[in-house]
Parts: C-alpha cells; structure tokens; sequence
C-alpha cells in the first residue's frame, strides 16, 4: 500500500501539524501517521471524520482511479 | 475513574497483542505441564503458574508500548511531563527495594516463602523490562510524548 500523498498535501495546504489534525479526529499522532504512510487502512468512519477536518470530500483524499492514482 | 477510550489502530493492535499474549500463555503452560510429566521441578505449581502468567502480561505490556497502543488519545500527554518521569524512577525503585529485599531474605528461608522471593523477583525482572522497553521506544522511534 503506497502512502497517501493527497492526504498530505490537503494537511500541509490548512497549515495543520499531524497532531493537530489527530486531536481534531480524535486519533493519535501515530494513527494519522500511520494513514499518511499507507500502514493502515482507516475505516469509513475515520475517512469521514479526517475529510471534515480537511474539507475534502472522499473521493479527493481516499478514491483510488485513474485521475486519483494512489501515489 | 476515567475510561481510557483507544482510536481504531489501538484497538486492533490491541487484540492483536492479547491474542499473542494468549497463545504464548498456552505454549508456556504446555512447556511447563510437559516439564512437570518429566519429573522436573523447577518451581512450585501455583508459583510457576504465577510467573508464566505474569510473562504473559508482560508480553502484553511491552507490546503495547512498543506499538503506541498503551494509553489513548485523551490520556497521551502534551510532553515529557514531571509526573512521568517521577511514576518511572518510582516504579525503577520500588522494583530495586523488592530485589534487594527478596535476596536477602531469600537465604534460609523455608520453600514456601522462597516461592515468594521468586515472585518478587520475577515481578521485578517485569518492572525492568517494561522500563526498558519503554526506555527503547523512546530511543528508537522518537520520543512517543511529544
């Protein structure tokens, strides 16, 4: 599972810091991390909470096709 | 008292890590009956049985150390707090107290109580693994508080 760049780029463009974005969801630092990293697969749920935070939709941050290629 | 609430990550970590901690309770429980039917000794049932057990936990602990799935997100402090590093040195010296204390009341002591020395000894040898532990992922991965 290759690391999600978008999710990335979506925090830094907010000028958010991981815990930040953490403490918003209500995860740790090392769950966030961890998504950002591609080591775990959060659940909708979270993908939810994490695009509200973000102000993104699902499909900007999560889908996976040929406009949004996983990086 | 405050319910510690775990994320998502903790909580599979989690049973993942007691799951573990399970089977290798077994495995040892196993060794331990197989080495018993040999006609091996090394300690008594109930005390064996103790100490395989607090391996077990141990296991557990360390575990969730090591994975960030010890406290959750509510608990984790802001930073290296005070109050953590004074919790740590009390734990370190409680532990060295119970040591010194079992080892010299271990000698002359009928076989009832050194099965008790043993378990202070085992429960110290967990206190140090465990600040070991903790002491590594700090070093390793960073410090964990920050």
């Amino acid at each position: 599972m290759g690391k999600n760049l978008r999710l990335k780029s979506a925090r830094a463009a907010l000028d958010m810091s991981q815990k930040e974005v953490a403490e918003a969801v209500g995860v740790t630092r090392q769950t966030l991390n961890a998504i950002e990293n591609g080591d775990y697969n959060p659940s909708v749920n979270l993908c939810i909470a994490i695009c509200r935070v973000l102000g993104k939709t699902l499909d900007q941050l999560f889908w996976e096709d040929e406009n949004n290629e996983k990086n | 008292m405050k319910k510690i609430e775990f994320d998502e990550l903790q909580q599979s970590r989690r049973y993942r890590y007691g799951y573990q901690s399970f089977i290798l309770l077994a495995f040892l429980i196993l060794i331990d009956s197989v080495i018993s039917g040999m006609g091996v000794v090394w300690l008594e049932h109930t005390t064996s049985t103790f100490i395989l057990l607090l391996a077990g936990c141990t296991y557990f602990i360390c575990r969730c150390i090591w994975g960030d799935a010890l406290v959750g997100p509510k608990e984790t402090p802001g930073r290296f707090s005070a109050k953590t590093a004074a919790i740590v040195i009390s734990a370190a010296a409680v532990a060295v107290l119970v040591a010194g204390f079992a080892l010299s009341k271990g000698h002359n002591q009928p076989s009832a109580a050194a099965g008790g020395n043993e378990l202070s000894l085992v429960c110290t040898a967990m206190w140090a693994v465990i600040a070991l532990v903790y002491a590594l992922k700090r070093l390793v991965k960073g410090k964990p508080e920050q």
